[in-house]
């Protein structure tokens, strides 16, 4: 029911309410990549949502997954979102993960990557997560986090520099894309 | 496996993890609700604040950020922007205007100047331009298949490609480091690094139709004098007095530039006030307020104000934070200077 056609990605849920029912678990899954912590991706989501509900009219005529998920970004960046002092330089700590043990070095590395990734400044972060996450352009995260294309190479450059000097060798020397 | 699959293995995987979605319409809504409640009230609010400046025909001015239509720039401030109303009750909130931490004065902030001062440019790059992040000056070339990015740094960092081959050369006289390879989006990338007498790091990176010999000759060309400073795709009468440049951010299309003061340039972004252009500018729509002789619009995101200015040919938008250097006064007043050359 209801559903209209885009131009990019799947069909896009008519109604307000449809929309939330739909998508809720994407929007969800890329504010909790970006901030790390469950309870904030959610209160993320439902603060963009919330906001986004008195003009929803205008967002659904347009493209709504772009236009929220540059407005998570925003807020998660936002000035009101600052911790007093300074960025969250710890994550959760890694769960314990079941899993074959042949995986157990490939999931040691990800919980220690997942580390990493929150102690990295959250405009860097958010570089890397629509970068490796949305698999968005420079051009395009540039568009929404409101700077030029060349702050997000720098940004990714520092990103990922952070990350090859923690990680081990053998992550680091293959090809970067 | 490399860094960047790793990066998307781990970051598929923690999606995982991430909560249901259960239960987020009704709290959607429920803040919906909310939010419906403080936007009327807010209204209502500056209904009382105008209801007064009309029936005693003297000045008024709204708390910061409220609605209010026809606020007009237009009307001298002190600067520190402590206009009360006084025909107001003291205690109204609503009539009391935040003061600006800084006065608005003719600028007087030092431009972006590279350290170094080019003396050739490769084919297909345009003339470049300065920016600034981060502490972070550096020189960028444009082109329609290439670009062209210098930068002198105290920490020499990796690129975000990984270089196929590295060489030893010279720069000058000295010693240098050549790397080609692929950057991430299939063009061929060269990148030359070496560093200056006093310890700082010249990194020189092209991407696109430029060869090494032709970033070589760049290198080479690269005297040790700052450039002169280039000029900026607009222009200010008033800036916040003593604020320096934090960032800069200018391409042929847009343009991004913050002053912050001289103690906040690569700290705390709650004191900066920014003024950018790009094509998007347009598809704004907020409190309607008047800038100068042009339209403008204010939105909130979270606490940053954003006031959209319709000026016919350049639109653009000055940003701040709500409680940041300038009551909304001061930042109307602050628009109303930005200019074309």
């Amino acid at each position: 029911m209801g559903q209209v056609e885009r131009r990019e990605g799947a069909p896009v849920p008519e109604s307000f309410e449809e929309y939330v029912s739909v998508r809720a678990g994407r929007l969800l899954r890329f504010a909790y990549v970006l901030c790390g912590d469950r309870h904030l991706a959610e209160d993320l989501v439902q603060d963009v949502l919330a906001r986004a509900h008195r003009r929803w009219s205008r967002i659904e005529a347009e493209q709504p997954d772009a236009y929220l998920r540059k407005a998570i970004v925003r807020e998660h960046l936002s000035w009101r979102r600052r911790r007093p002092a300074t960025e969250r330089v710890t994550a959760e700590p890694p769960e314990p993960r079941v899993g074959a043990p042949d995986f157990t070095q490939q999931l040691a590395t990800r919980d220690e990557l997942w580390t990493l990734l929150a102690r990295l400044p959250r405009a860097q972060r958010a570089v890397l997560v629509l970068r490796f996450y949305e698999d968005l352009d420079d051009r395009r995260i540039a568009e929404v986090l409101g700077c030029a294309p060349a702050t997000v190479r720098v940004h990714a450059s520092r990103a990922l520099d952070k990350l090859r000097g923690s990680l081990p060798a053998t992550l680091t020397q293959s090809q970067g894309r | 496996m490399n860094l960047d699959e790793e990066l998307r293995a781990t970051l598929l995987a923690r999606a995982e993890d991430a909560p249901s979605g259960v239960g987020t319409l009704d709290a959607v809504r429920t803040r919906a609700r909310r939010v419906e409640t403080r936007r009327r009230a807010g209204l209502a609010g500056v209904a009382a604040v105008v209801g007064i400046a009309a029936v005693t025909g003297g000045p008024y001015l709204l708390a910061p950020f409220q609605h209010a239509p026809g606020l007009s720039a237009g009307a001298p401030s002190t600067g520190t922007g402590s206009v009360g109303s006084p025909s107001a009750p003291p205690s109204s909130p609503a009539a009391q205007s935040r003061q600006s931490t800084v006065a608005l004065a003719a600028p007087a902030f030092t431009p972006v100047t590279f350290p170094l001062t080019p003396s050739w440019t490769p084919p297909g790059v345009d003339q470049p331009t300065v920016g600034r992040t981060q502490g972070l000056v550096r020189l960028v070339y444009l082109g329609q298949s290439a670009y062209l990015i210098a930068q002198v740094t105290d920490q020499l960092g990796q690129s975000d490609w990984t270089p196929a081959n590295t060489q030893s050369t010279k720069v000058g006289t000295r010693s240098a480091t050549l790397a080609t390879g692929t950057d991430r989006d299939g063009k061929p990338a060269v990148r030359i690094t070496w560093q200056l007498t006093g310890g700082e790091w010249v990194d020189v990176q092209s991407s696109g139709q430029i060869s090494a010999t032709q970033l070589k000759q760049y290198a080479d060309g690269l005297r040790s004098q700052p450039m002169p400073p280039l000029p900026l795709p607009f222009t200010l009468t008033l800036a916040p007095q003593g604020f320096q440049p934090a960032y800069q951010e200018l391409t042929p299309t847009e343009f991004h530039f913050c002053l912050a003061p001289p103690d906040e340039i690569d700290g705390d972004s709650a004191t900066w006030v920014c003024v950018s252009h790009n094509e998007s500018n347009a598809a704004t729509e907020g409190q309607r307020v008047q800038v100068g002789p042009d339209q403008g619009d204010i939105t909130k995101d979270g606490e940053t104000v954003q006031l959209t200015v319709h000026r016919p040919g350049f639109e653009f938008l000055v940003t701040a934070n709500e409680n940041g250097s300038l009551n909304q006064e001061d930042l109307i007043r602050f628009a109303a200077g930005v200019a074309k050359p």
